[in-house]
């Protein structure tokens, strides 16, 4: 009896079930990447107005005597325009150089490349009437609704070193524009 | 002798007696693996304001940077779920599906960044700061992503930079 006690307790043992249930996981293990992306924008552009493209300026025919014979700018020769930009787009200001051969080496004036002698062009910026000299000038402009315009003024300048002599009169000056 | 033997017999029969059978529970979990994953840095190109879009929205075709984002030497991974960045990423509303760009000082102003699943384009599927992607793959995987500058707000976009950073969380299956 003792003997058949003994052997069924395995037999009991074996009823005991093991019963491992495993989960999936359904989502888990964080981990982190970083995307670092720069750049930048440039400034945009203007548009030079068509009518200020190789702009010509007509400047006044003025007799002898108007200039006269005092070394200076000659205040009756007073001619305005302007430089227009248009058509800006991604532009906050504009700088603008003018520059052009110069009378004379470290004289403002424009230097006359026409027939009349004694006389060049003087330029000068409208209202604080501050000179434009040859060797470079140098203006900032704020660009508003698209648009920015230098306004500038032009006087025939005499010289008094120079005989004065009728003839015709040009005068070059270019414009470099940059864009902020 | 005879005393103490019963005494062992009836012990044993104690001992021997019916037990009850139980069942053992044992549960657990099998959490995924992971990937390794890149952090992507790129430099997109210099463009001229003027090549951004008069209204919000348009993307700039000049600024195309194709990245991809790699989940490599996987192990014990059958997907992921990437999610870009937060909803603190974005521009403000209405621009609020473009990474905002983050920059306080120098910052190219109404600007912002697209990321578009898959190749550049300009009518590409958009994936917004906070946005997830899931993807079921083994082994490797690779997430093409497309970056452009796009406008954002209504004021004009002019010269400065533009920066934006933004975390990719990856949960794995």
């Amino acid at each position: 009896m003792s003997r058949t006690r003994a052997s069924a307790a395995p037999q009991r043992g074996r009823a005991i079930a093991l019963c491992m249930i495993l989960l999936p996981w359904p989502w888990s293990a964080l981990a982190d990447g970083v995307v670092d992306l720069a750049g930048s924008v440039r400034p945009g552009t203007c548009e030079v107005h068509t009518e200020d493209q190789a702009k010509r300026v007509d400047l006044p025919r003025v007799q002898l005597h108007v200039i006269g014979a005092a070394t200076g700018v000659v205040a009756a020769t007073a001619l305005d325009w302007e430089f227009r930009l248009v058509n800006c787009r991604g532009v906050r200001r504009v700088a603008l150089v003018f520059a052009g051969p110069p009378h004379a080496a470290g004289q403002p004036q424009y230097a006359n490349h026409g027939t009349a002698t004694g006389v060049s062009l003087h330029l000068v910026e409208q209202g604080s009437e501050a000179v434009m000299p040859a060797a470079g000038h140098h203006a900032s402009l704020a660009v508003a609704s698209g648009a920015a315009t230098y306004q500038g003024r032009s006087y025939f300048y005499r010289h008094n070193g120079s005989p004065l002599q009728h003839g015709s009169f040009k005068s070059a000056a270019t414009v470099v524009v940059t864009y902020d | 002798m005879r005393f103490p033997a019963c005494i062992a017999i009836m012990a044993s029969g104690l001992l021997l007696a019916p037990v009850h059978a139980q069942n053992v529970s044992l549960t657990g979990t099998v959490r995924p693996g992971t990937c390794t994953l890149n952090n992507p840095t790129h430099t997109m190109p210099a463009v001229s304001a003027d090549k951004f879009p008069a209204t919000a929205g348009g993307g700039v075709a000049d600024s195309y940077t194709p990245f991809s984002l790699a989940l490599t030497a996987c192990s014990g991974v059958k997907g992921a779920r990437l999610t870009f960045g937060a909803a603190a990423d974005a521009a403000p509303a209405p621009s609020a599906t473009i990474f905002r760009n983050k920059l306080t000082t120098g910052a190219a102003p109404n600007t912002g960044i697209w990321l578009q699943q898959g190749a550049c384009s300009a009518t590409g599927t958009t994936v917004a700061p906070g946005s997830t992607l899931t993807r079921t793959f083994t082994g490797t995987h690779t997430e093409a992503l497309c970056a452009q500058y796009t406008k954002v707000g209504t004021g004009e976009v002019t010269a400065g930079d533009i920066s934006s950073t933004f975390t990719v969380t990856v949960d794995y299956q």
